[in-house]
């Protein structure tokens, strides 16, 4: 066994027999090359399916965050969702309009907090400033705009129904 | 069934013909792949032809970076192949035997190829023909292998490495000290 494997080796690697010697020439080197690429291009298929699944599963459900007049203009009010470990932060901007963002700051992930003087979302860790409008970047060191979490306003109450991912600098999608 | 070269130590009367046979022939350059060794000098004026053991895992051709020593279909180690041999001596370094030498003016290594271009058509190797002695023999394989009338030789073990070379060597019956040719009989089996 051990010599027939050694032989294998010996085999795939020596290209010392003439009979053999060009399936081991430079094309056949290439094809070779080509097709362990496709072997590895075949085998990332199951688990980009997973990762696939799992994004397709990611449909957040639907929660109450807040009675219908528990805020008051300019007050905001901190929960977590979708998940327990994602903290978020509603604020009611004026009579009919609320916003809802996620704290965790784009540069470190400190927990940003509603400054109700100044208006805008501010992180207190390195002074960066978010807007309360769309969440993008006012100033500081972070580069992407907050994740903003999707609001139904019923009679009953407030409800957070998705999540909209941040991008890149400037507004969110 | 390919044909070996089979070598009988005792025959050898040192006359070099297989040399200069090897040196005569035509790509040859009049370098001679055919060495004849002494065996002790000083000791005894014993002389044995040495020629390229045709390895069945030839220690040259793997050690060759650039793959320019082949081995044929039936077993015979060419020698290199002068597009690509690039005279780095790795094949000197490799070969237990010694056999691989490097021309240093064509910058080429050259070494014993059974003859190829006239084994290849049936011939004989060209030492094989002149030698006039019948030290070199061209024999089957399988017969060379298992001689009955003298001891035989083609396994060599390196410090644990064992090499198994098609080339094959009659050495001396040293328990009955009889040389030359014997018919087989029984009390020698």
């Amino acid at each position: 066994m051990i010599k027939r494997f050694e032989k294998y080796l010996r085999d795939i690697s020596l290209n010392i027999r003439r009979e053999t010697e060009l399936d081991m020439n430079r094309r056949g080197f290439v094809a070779a090359s080509l097709g362990l690429i496709a072997v590895f291009f075949l085998s990332s298929i199951p688990f980009v399916a997973q990762a696939y699944r799992k994004t397709v599963e990611e449909k957040p459900d639907r929660i109450k965050i807040a009675g219908p007049d528990e805020l008051r203009v300019g007050d905001s009010k901190t929960f977590a969702y979708p998940n327990p470990n994602d903290p978020a932060i509603l604020v009611r901007v004026s009579e009919k309009e609320y916003r809802s963002y996620h704290i965790k700051c784009t540069h470190l992930q400190c927990p940003i907090y509603w400054d109700k003087t100044s208006g805008k979302l501010m992180c207190p860790c390195h002074n960066g400033f978010f807007s309360v409008e769309d969440g993008s970047v006012l100033a500081g060191p972070p580069q992407r705009s907050l994740p903003s979490i999707k609001l139904s306003i019923k009679k009953d109450g407030i409800y957070a129904v998705g999540v909209i991912h941040g991008t890149h600098g400037g507004k969110t999608v | 069934m390919a044909k070996v070269l089979y070598i009988d130590f005792e025959r050898c009367i040192g006359c070099r013909a297989c040399m200069l046979g090897c040196e005569e022939c035509s790509g040859h350059d009049h370098l001679s792949r055919m060495f004849v060794d002494e065996l002790n000098p000083g000791e005894t004026v014993a002389t044995s032809p040495t020629p390229c053991m045709h390895c069945v895992q030839p220690a040259c051709a793997e050690s060759c970076p650039v793959q320019a020593i082949q081995v044929t279909e039936d077993g015979a180690v060419l020698s290199a192949s002068h597009e690509k041999c690039i005279a780095c001596k790795n094949c000197t370094y490799a070969c237990p035997f010694g056999i691989p030498r490097v021309d240093e003016q064509r910058k080429i290594m050259y070494k014993c190829d059974l003859c190829y271009d006239r084994t290849s058509k049936g011939r004989p190797p060209m030492c094989v023909s002149v030698c006039p002695t019948d030290t070199i023999q061209f024999l089957d394989e399988a017969e060379a292998k298992a001689k009955l009338d003298k001891q035989v030789q083609f396994k060599w073990d390196f410090g644990g490495t064992v090499i198994e070379t098609r080339t094959v060597i009659g050495i001396p019956d040293l328990q009955t000290h009889r040389y030359g040719y014997n018919e087989v009989t029984e009390d020698v089996l």
